[in-house]
């Protein structure tokens, strides 16, 4: 195995966690991450040799961009018990804000949902993001900014927390 | 300039404050700024909330979890499994309304159909709070943010007029509910949880013989059902609470229906 697919390897957990902070399941979350490294592997060429990790979460990006085009039938809902709960959304820490809160990143924009979650979950800089997705700074900003208010907009007033209070 | 005198804080600054991308300088104006605005305050707040709650659903990686290959494996077997639950919780509504055509119809006969039918709805509530209540992910179909709808929705396919029972004196509040097949027919099923996460089910489900009946109380294992029929319409309450409780919460219901 080359020092390259070595290191795509140990960069597997981390683009598990990217695939499903962008995808609805974690079977389609795998689906992703398939297709990104078969795809890393096949264009490691085009690879510049700076931060592989950044280079393989901008084809992971553009790959699901490409299948919500594909998909664009896809209902504005989460379809009931088709996916089994994730791993990582088994905690049992979860309340129901944490899920009220997941259905609500669901009707999230994708281009919006992309830069929250690269910098939100994967920690990276305003401007690593903007080179990640080829985009200026600005964009980046007024897209984490819109994604910040309607997350905001869907969980206001009417959450369940709430609802102890509003009778 | 000196930045502590510069009250041109953005909302650019502000997102920056919340995703710790802000010189220490520029920090530091930005919380004097906070200390005079509570709208903005307001705002990263939600923000910052909002992080937590991303960095909870989507936790740091499990390292040993890297070979894609054998997550796939374990994946399909999640997928199966998934496949399974719901085959087994189609199975037994499917026992429960052949029971009741069993019961109703071939062995008891016409004069025990009331019978039958609390049976199936005592049965139909235990085995809703059985499947559903454990469910982590998709507990409910449509979340209590959505009421209005929930009910209307609910109340139309069971043909009567809906509302979701308050049962906040007895420390629940709803989390949602969804549709269910109540012996061949639609049924809802609301489900309510303490402070605790501990969850309530509540089944309502029309009565073909437009009955009505005493309160009952049945439990089987951990699990508690009080159960009346009301002027055709039946209720059933499912929980691992002691009675107390489950009745406390079912005379809460019972007087908060339409008369």
């Amino acid at each position: 195995m080359s020092r390259q697919s070595q290191a795509m390897l140990d960069l597997i957990p981390q683009l598990r966690r990217y695939a499903r902070s962008l995808t609805r399941s974690s079977h389609d979350a795998e689906d992703l991450l398939q297709d990104c490294l078969t795809n890393a592997v096949e264009n490691e060429a085009s690879w510049r040799g700076t931060n592989l990790r950044a280079w393989m979460t901008r084809i992971m990006t553009n790959l699901n961009y490409n299948n919500l085009r594909k998909n664009r039938r896809t209902p504005p809902h989460i379809p009931i018990n088709t996916t089994d709960s994730d791993p990582g959304l088994q905690s049992p820490n979860l309340t129901v804000e944490h899920y009220a809160f997941r259905e609500a990143v669901e009707k999230l924009p994708a281009d919006q949902r992309s830069v929250l979650m690269l910098v939100a979950i994967e920690g990276y800089s305003y401007g690593e993001t903007a080179e990640i997705l080829d985009i200026p700074v600005g964009t980046v900003m007024s897209r984490l900014s819109r994604a910040r208010h309607f997350l905001a907009k869907q969980l206001s007033g009417n959450n369940i927390v709430e609802l102890r209070s509003s009778r | 300039m000196n930045d502590r005198n510069n009250t041109s804080v953005t909302e650019n600054d502000l997102h920056a404050w919340v995703d710790n991308q802000l010189s220490d300088e520029r920090r530091q104006t930005v919380d004097d700024w906070l200390e005079t605005h509570p709208e903005d305050r307001q705002k990263v707040e939600t923000w910052r909330r909002q992080n937590v709650i991303l960095r909870d659903l989507f936790p740091e990686p499990d390292a040993d979890l890297g070979l894609p290959l054998s997550r796939r494996r374990a994946s399909t077997t999640e997928h199966h499994r998934t496949i399974w639950r719901n085959l087994a919780a189609a199975l037994i509504l499917f026992i429960a309304g052949g029971t009741s055509t069993l019961l109703g119809q071939k062995i008891i006969g016409p004069a025990s159909r009331e019978a039958s039918y609390i049976d199936i709805l005592q049965k139909a509530s235990r085995d809703g709070y059985g499947i559903y209540a454990s469910e982590v992910r998709h507990p409910v179909e449509v979340y209590a943010n959505e009421k209005d709808h929930l009910v209307t929705w609910l109340g139309k396919r069971l043909g009567m007029s809906m509302t979701a029972p308050d049962l906040e004196t007895q420390g629940f509040e709803l989390v949602g509910g969804r549709l269910v097949p109540f012996d061949g027919k639609p049924g809802a099923l609301l489900m309510y949880q303490d402070g605790s996460g501990a969850r309530l089910t509540v089944m309502i489900a029309r009565d073909p013989d437009n009955g009505s009946t005493a309160f009952r109380y049945d439990q089987k294992g951990s699990i508690g059902t009080f159960y009346w029929v009301d002027q055709g319409i039946g209720y059933a309450l499912s929980g691992e609470f002691d009675r107390d409780l489950l009745e406390s919460a079912a005379r809460s219901i019972y007087a908060q229906l339409p008369t």
